[in-house]
């Protein structure tokens, strides 16, 4: 006997070790974590030799269980990117999975039952076992799937699964039989969910998508297992786009085939290509449908630092309309006043014509001998308007003005036009010499 | 109200410089007179002669009065004369012998003081918002300048009904002022346009308000090579015109702001109404909607005197030639609407007189 292991060794990584349920060897353990671990990759690549020899071997199996136990010792951590069990796992059990002799071999199943435990879907790759008749006469099978379906609730189904194995008489019978009567002791303090789906444990395929599935259910035919055919994977009822120039390997393809978890992931990894120049697609549907939109703008409120502030001022007067007012123009507009036309412009000399403009692009023919005394102009309006507006008291001056208006009435109302519209004298000349 | 004041001096101020014995209380303004037949309606503005000791006041209520105005204050009506709308703005000629006012009827008239005589010299097409005589020219011509909503400042010659030059504004006038051979207008939207005035017809530089709120008013201080701005916002800023100046010397600051209750940490916020230049000593006084003055220094960013809040709005103010008397109006100067002007608040300007410590420039800290 070796001197006891210093449990010192291994003290600084224990929550790094996966627990299992047979324990871990302290000698191995000190082994890993010690100062003086030795480089685990030779002896990585020795048993890939000897994989690589075994195709003439008895038991070809043997070296893979060397291998995925030397794995489990020497990463404790369990299935790390490091340890590459889960990798190692998928290879050993593809490896023999269409190999007879195996089917029902204890080792090659307890090897099945380790990969569940990593796989990211377990009930599949149960179904698939079960449709490949893997297991299917050994009561760990049985046993674990029951567990796993316990676990989760689906009493009812793990209720089906003892049923299935104690019908294929599984090996060894006494143990699934004390194990079913523990279960149903279980469900009678604990009755199942009513609610819980009712759809079988062992999905059956419809004999119409039996081609489809080819070999699988041939063979699951064929053996005659009294369990029902089984659903093929999932991920194969959908026509999942494979590079072509992939090699297809014999354990890696076809109807036993359940994929590796990296192979049913690959829709989700994303193609790692350089960013520079890479694009984002947008939505089309978060661009606005209408970018000319005017947007609304509020009155700005000063940002309050530390005080409250207001302004003791009536901002919707200011504002009135999203334009700004000064508070003479809010006064004038209270009062009637704003924009309002006053026509007391001081005398100017008149013109001596009496003649009326006329566009000259004007359509009509002869020009009518007097003028029309119903011009709509805006300024013959306002004329008229500032008439009735005058205030009774006006002052001297306007009245006065008006009397003058009043005494050249030769002139007509379209002089007045010319009054508020700034016509210089020049362009009157203009208009009258093209006269 | 000292109370209300002792904490409205801790929210104005130049930038937290230390305060001297600068609050005034009401007992200090109560003394001052008050205007002998006062407007029927609002002030709008007023202007002192800067030849004579009379003070011309425009009002709502469509008429321009000229009152003579004692060294201590009393006042006496000297003449009158109507527009057809609310006037807006009055000011005096250089050499003191008429009077021009424009308002909303769109006209700008000219009293003549000698032949007591008024008479309209100019015509806008919206309301005239300011006039004021100006120097221009290479040979300092005097004319009138006046801006109105129409987006126009126009230069009248008094002998001819059209003006003699036009400049087109960005937009609405709101305040105008002048000093020395510099023409100020603010408009609406926050546009200030400065005009040399040996060169009237162009406008020398157009600049954005300092401020982010709404120009109330603009003044030029008397060396004539900038401008104080006021904003709806409580606030005061200096401009200057020159770029050089204007990037070492521009300042802003808040002013006219009370915290009615110290205890609730609110701050109610004012529009500054009116800016004056002492003519001598270049500093000035800001009034608010909030009723109170303040005296300011601009060169040593220093407040010289502030009084609390005398009861009602102060739409105006004005320094008399040698800045012995202050004067400021007292009406509603419609900053909350309609609702808020009733027949209890006065239309009355009081004349102040002037001490040492309200308006004599400190010596520059070093």
């Amino acid at each position: 006997m070796s001197a006891p292991v210093e449990f010192a060794a291994f003290e600084h990584a224990k929550e790094n070790i996966e627990p299992t349920r047979e324990g871990r060897s302290a000698a191995s353990l000190a082994a890993v974590f010690g100062n003086n671990s030795s480089d685990a990759e030779p002896e990585r690549q020795e048993f890939e030799q000897r994989i690589k020899d075994s195709d003439l071997d008895d038991d070809p199996l043997q070296i893979w269980l060397d291998y995925i136990n030397w794995t489990k010792d020497r990463y404790p951590q369990g299935a790390t990117s490091q340890s590459n069990l889960v990798p190692l796992l998928e290879r050993a059990t593809a490896k023999f999975v269409n190999v007879p002799h195996y089917k029902n071999d204890v080792r090659y199943v307890r090897t099945w039952m380790t990969y569940v435990k990593y796989a990211d879907t377990p009930r599949e790759v149960f179904t698939h076992l079960a449709s490949l008749g893997i297991g299917s006469q050994l009561a760990l099978y049985y046993e674990d799937y029951a567990s796993w379906l316990e676990t989760n609730g689906y009493k009812n189904k793990a209720n089906e699964v003892y049923q299935a194995g104690l019908d294929n008489n599984a090996h060894p019978v006494e143990r699934l039989q004390r194990r079913y009567h523990q279960f149903c002791e279980r469900c009678a303090a604990n009755p199942p969910d009513p609610s819980e789906s009712t759809s079988p444990a062992f999905p059956t395929v419809r004999p119409a998508l039996s081609s489809k599935f080819g070999g699988a259910l041939a063979s699951g035919g064929a053996g005659g297992a009294t369990e029902p055919a089984t659903a093929a994977p999932r991920k194969k009822k959908l026509s999942v786009f494979v590079d072509e120039e992939i090699p297809d390997t014999s354990a890696s393809s076809g109807p036993g085939y359940l994929g590796t978890n990296a192979v049913r992931r690959k829709e989700n990894v994303m193609q790692a290509t350089p960013w520079a120049g890479e694009t984002m697609p947008s939505s089309s549907a978060l661009k606005p449908a209408h970018p000319k939109l005017t947007v609304f703008r509020e009155v700005q409120v000063p940002k309050s630092d530390k005080k409250n502030e207001r302004i003791s001022i009536d901002m919707d007067l200011l504002y009135d309309g999203g334009i700004e007012f000064c508070l003479e123009e809010v006064y004038a507009k209270s009062r009637g006043l704003y924009g309002k036309k006053y026509n007391a412009r001081p005398a100017t000399p008149k013109a001596k014509t009496t003649t009326i403009m006329v566009k000259d692009s004007s359509p009509t023919g002869p020009r009518p001998a007097t003028p029309t005394m119903t011009l709509h102009t805006k300024g013959a309006m306002d004329d008229i308007y500032d008439m009735f507006n005058q205030p009774l008291g006006g002052q001297k001056h306007d009245t006065k003005q008006q009397n003058d208006d009043d005494n050249d009435d030769d002139d007509d109302d379209d002089d007045d036009i010319k009054d508020d519209s700034d016509l210089d004298n020049e362009s009157d000349q203009g208009m009258h010499s093209s006269y | 109200m000292s109370s209300v004041f002792g904490s409205a001096r801790t929210t104005s101020g130049f930038g937290g410089l230390t305060q001297t014995s600068s609050a005034g209380t009401v007992q200090d303004m109560a003394n001052d007179p008050t205007l002998a037949n006062p407007p029927e309606d609002s002030v709008s503005d007023i202007c002192f002669s800067p030849q004579a000791e009379f003070l011309s006041v425009a009002s709502w209520d469509k008429k321009v009065r000229i009152y003579e105005v004692s060294p201590q204050g009393q006042s006496r009506g000297v003449a009158l004369y109507d527009h057809q709308a609310p006037v807006l703005s009055t000011h005096w000629s250089l050499d003191g012998t008429k009077v021009a006012s424009g308002g909303c009827d769109n006209a700008v008239r000219v009293f003549d003081m000698q032949s007591q005589q008024a008479q309209q010299v100019g015509q806008h097409e919206s309301s005239v918002r300011c006039v004021r005589f100006v120097a221009a020219g290479p040979s300092d011509t005097p004319i009138l300048a006046s801006a109105g909503w129409d987006k126009k400042l126009h230069y009248w010659d008094l002998r001819t009904p059209n003006p003699v030059s036009t400049i087109a504004l960005p937009e609405r006038a709101y305040s105008m002022d002048t000093s020395k051979q510099l023409l100020v207008v603010a408009t609406a939207e926050r546009h200030i346009l400065a005009i040399n005035l040996s060169n009237p017809g162009a406008v020398a530089k157009t600049l954005q308000s300092s401020l982010k709120f709404q120009t109330r008013v603009v003044s030029c201080w008397p060396a004539g090579d900038g401008f104080a701005v006021g904003s709806i916002e409580g606030r005061c800023g200096i401009q200057y015109v020159d770029d050089t100046q204007a990037k070492n010397k521009n300042f802003s600051f808040k002013c006219h702001r009370q915290t009615p209750n110290p205890s609730k940490n609110e701050v109610d916020i004012y529009a500054v109404n009116a800016i004056s230049f002492h003519p001598q000593e270049g500093t000035f006084c800001t009034a608010g909607a909030d009723g109170s003055l303040t005296f300011w220094d601009k060169d040593s960013r220093h407040r010289l005197k502030g009084y609390p809040q005398l009861g009602c709005t102060i739409p105006a103010t004005a320094f008399n030639r040698d800045g012995s008397i202050f004067a400021y109006a007292q009406s509603y100067d419609w900053s909350k609407g309609h609702s808020y002007n009733n027949k209890d608040i006065p239309h009355t300007v009081r004349f102040h007189q002037t001490k040492a410590e309200e308006v004599k420039a400190k010596p520059k800290r070093r």
